[in-house]
């Protein structure tokens, strides 16, 4: 009998949560720059894995987020540098603007079903390079837009200091997680879930299929853009080299790798695979050899992702240590 | 505009479509018979580039026993993921695609480590030029297209004439209906490997000899094979042929006329399209 990790409240959850809150709050006291700057890049990985997560339990895999996060840091990016919006202001839009357009994409490409939907978004994300690269005013081109402005106030948000950004970045990325968290548990996570299992089903018993997915698909469009927002002025440069699908890929690997069917499996993924590279990255030539040979091996050892292989062998130990 | 060019370009869309539908073929192969994209495809054309590299420009093998050698390495390489990693995880599309990925990082970086990343080039056996139509056309690029052109034909003929492609026909179109009737699945799942590892030792040669070989070489074309695949139908032969040819031409023609960026934007919003409003490609069955 598996034990879900939900179902679980003992004392290593209520010890578990504060000891990682107070890790979290206290990192930028003891690591160095590098470490924050890993950390950075980890939220950002997180906020779009799950984005991508809270579509895939409705059977749906968009390869389309990168497009999205590039719309999100595009629109940000051209009101901060070239109309002098407040960066504040922008980060809610950058996440509204790609949602809109989702709503239009998504009512295209919600109606075609499984493999052709990856292949729909894929070719979405893109486009949505394609477009970027071409209109080189104002857009940059394939060299991208250099020098986006950090954001305000500008005495905070120094390019040396990660620390400010940090903070930005769990705080983005709570919320984030926040949000799909509760729709998950919601009702609606679970009309997702029951697409997911059967959509002719889900459709006989009275449900919206369309209304609902195309809602889920306007969500993660929203939080890719989010992160994208975040990137653009972290990084202070964004081309349409950046937001490639190799970006919207990878988030499928940490989804599959973390385990897809639980909703920690996208952040632990992230996580992991954020990490464990860098660990590898004085081998110069070899890290990106490691990585394939981690990734293959991670398939053939825990086929249902770390989550998947946590709640199967974890949690019984850890249910037995509590008594 | 005079008719010069536009001869041009249509005989290079041409044969580019000939050259991609090569790697299409053996990717909508593998996914029509087993459901899964092998995209380690791309990383097996690179390694048979290298390996002719090796055969023919550095030990000097004749060029077409060299060829059947690439083949041959090729296909055993192929066999090797099937039997060590497609088949553990039981063709489960995801999780395919995440440790075909993860093997073709681990090769790419591979031929990175070995290779470095110095382009090298196969010398042509094709040499001298014909025209056509008054147009001029290097003997090599003609050469090429017609041996596509027959490895097309005779996967045809392979598939529909002979009792093997039938039986393989039959597991893409119902694998267990194919098992009942007594068609052993996974000896159709080794053989749909070794051809479709053939079809991609083969592309990796002729590109490496038409283009440069180098370890990312693999890389682009595999986006344009997965286009062609979607425009003509996952595991269809006609279809690939077809869009094949098509993107090849809508490429040439509109990198021409427009520029590149336009060309990535024409040939990308003509795949949404086709999605949405026939999601199954031209020739492809109902999933």
């Amino acid at each position: 009998m598996a034990i879900k990790l939900n179902a679980i409240n003992f004392k290593s959850k209520k010890f578990g949560y504060p000891v990682l809150g107070f890790f979290l709050l206290g990192l930028p006291l003891f690591a160095n720059s590098f470490q924050l700057h890993i950390m950075i890049s980890m939220c950002i990985n997180i906020m779009l894995a799950v984005s991508m997560w809270i579509l895939s339990t409705t059977g749906l895999i968009s390869f389309g987020q990168a497009g999205f996060m590039f719309i999100g840091a595009m629109t940000s990016t051209l009101l901060v540098k070239n109309l002098g919006w407040l960066f504040w202001v922008c980060i809610p839009l950058g996440g509204v603007v790609p949602a809109l357009i989702s709503v239009l994409v998504g009512r295209l490409c919600i109606r075609v079903k499984g493999v052709y939907f990856f292949l729909v978004t894929m070719a979405f994300g893109f486009l949505v390079n394609g477009v970027f690269a071409y209109f080189k005013n104002p857009f940059g081109g394939w060299y991208g837009i250099l020098h986006i402005p950090p954001p305000e106030p500008h005495t905070l948000f120094t390019p040396l200091n990660k620390t400010p950004f940090y903070y930005l970045g769990i705080v983005l990325t709570l919320i984030t997680c926040w949000v799909v968290y509760l729709i998950s548990r919601s009702r609606l996570g679970m009309i997702l879930r029951s697409i997911k299992e059967s959509d002719i089903l889900a459709e006989a018993i009275g449900i919206n299929v369309i209304k609902y997915k195309l809602q889920t698909f306007v969500v993660a469009a929203f939080f890719a853009g989010l992160a994208g927002v975040y990137y653009a002025h972290y990084y202070s440069y964004i081309s349409p080299l950046v937001f490639s699908f190799n970006m919207s890929f990878n988030c499928l690997i940490f989804i599959i790798v973390g385990g897809s069917l639980h909703f920690f499996g996208p952040i632990v993924g992230a996580v992991v695979l954020t990490i464990i590279p860098e660990f590898f990255r004085a081998t110069g030539v070899y890290q990106m050899l490691i990585y394939g040979i981690i990734l293959i091996f991670s398939m053939i050892f825990i086929p249902r992702g770390i989550m998947g292989f946590v709640e199967e062998r974890g949690l019984p130990l850890l249910a037995k240590w509590e008594k | 505009m005079s008719g010069l060019p536009f001869i041009q370009m249509f005989i290079t869309g041409i044969i580019m479509g000939l050259i991609y539908i090569l790697s299409a073929l053996g990717i909508t192969l593998i996914f029509g018979v087993m459901r899964v994209v092998n995209l380690v495809h791309a990383e097996l054309t690179m390694l048979s580039a290298f390996f002719m590299y090796y055969l023919f420009e550095v030990w000097h093998i004749n060029f077409f026993l060299s060829l059947i050698l690439c083949a041959i390495a090729i296909s055993l390489l192929g066999l090797f993921f099937q039997r060590y990693l497609y088949k553990p995880l039981r063709y489960e599309l995801l999780n395919v695609l995440i440790i075909a990925t993860g093997a073709g990082i681990a090769l790419r970086s591979l031929g990175w480590i070995i290779f470095g990343p110095l382009a090298r080039d196969i010398s042509t056996v094709f040499p001298g030029m014909i025209r056509i139509l008054g147009t001029p056309l290097s003997m090599e690029r003609a050469a090429v297209a017609l041996i596509c052109l027959g490895l097309t034909i005779g996967l045809y003929i392979f598939l529909y004439k002979t009792k093997t492609g039938k039986a393989l026909r039959a597991v893409e179109q119902d694998s267990e209906a194919a098992a009942v009737l007594g068609i052993r699945i996974d000896r159709v799942y080794v053989i749909v490997f070794i051809v479709s590892c053939i079809l991609a030792a083969v592309a990796g040669a002729f590109t490496g000899m038409l283009f440069a070989v180098e370890p990312e070489m693999g890389s682009e074309p595999l986006m344009k094979c997965i286009m062609i695949i979607m425009i003509g139908g996952m595991g269809s032969i006609p279809g690939a042929i077809l869009a094949g040819l098509l993107l090849g031409l809508i490429d040439s023609f509109s990198e021409t006329l427009f520029g590149g960026e336009m060309a990535y934007i024409i040939s990308f919003a003509l795949l949404m399209l086709v999605l949405i409003i026939r999601p199954r490609g031209f020739f492809g069955y109902q999933a």
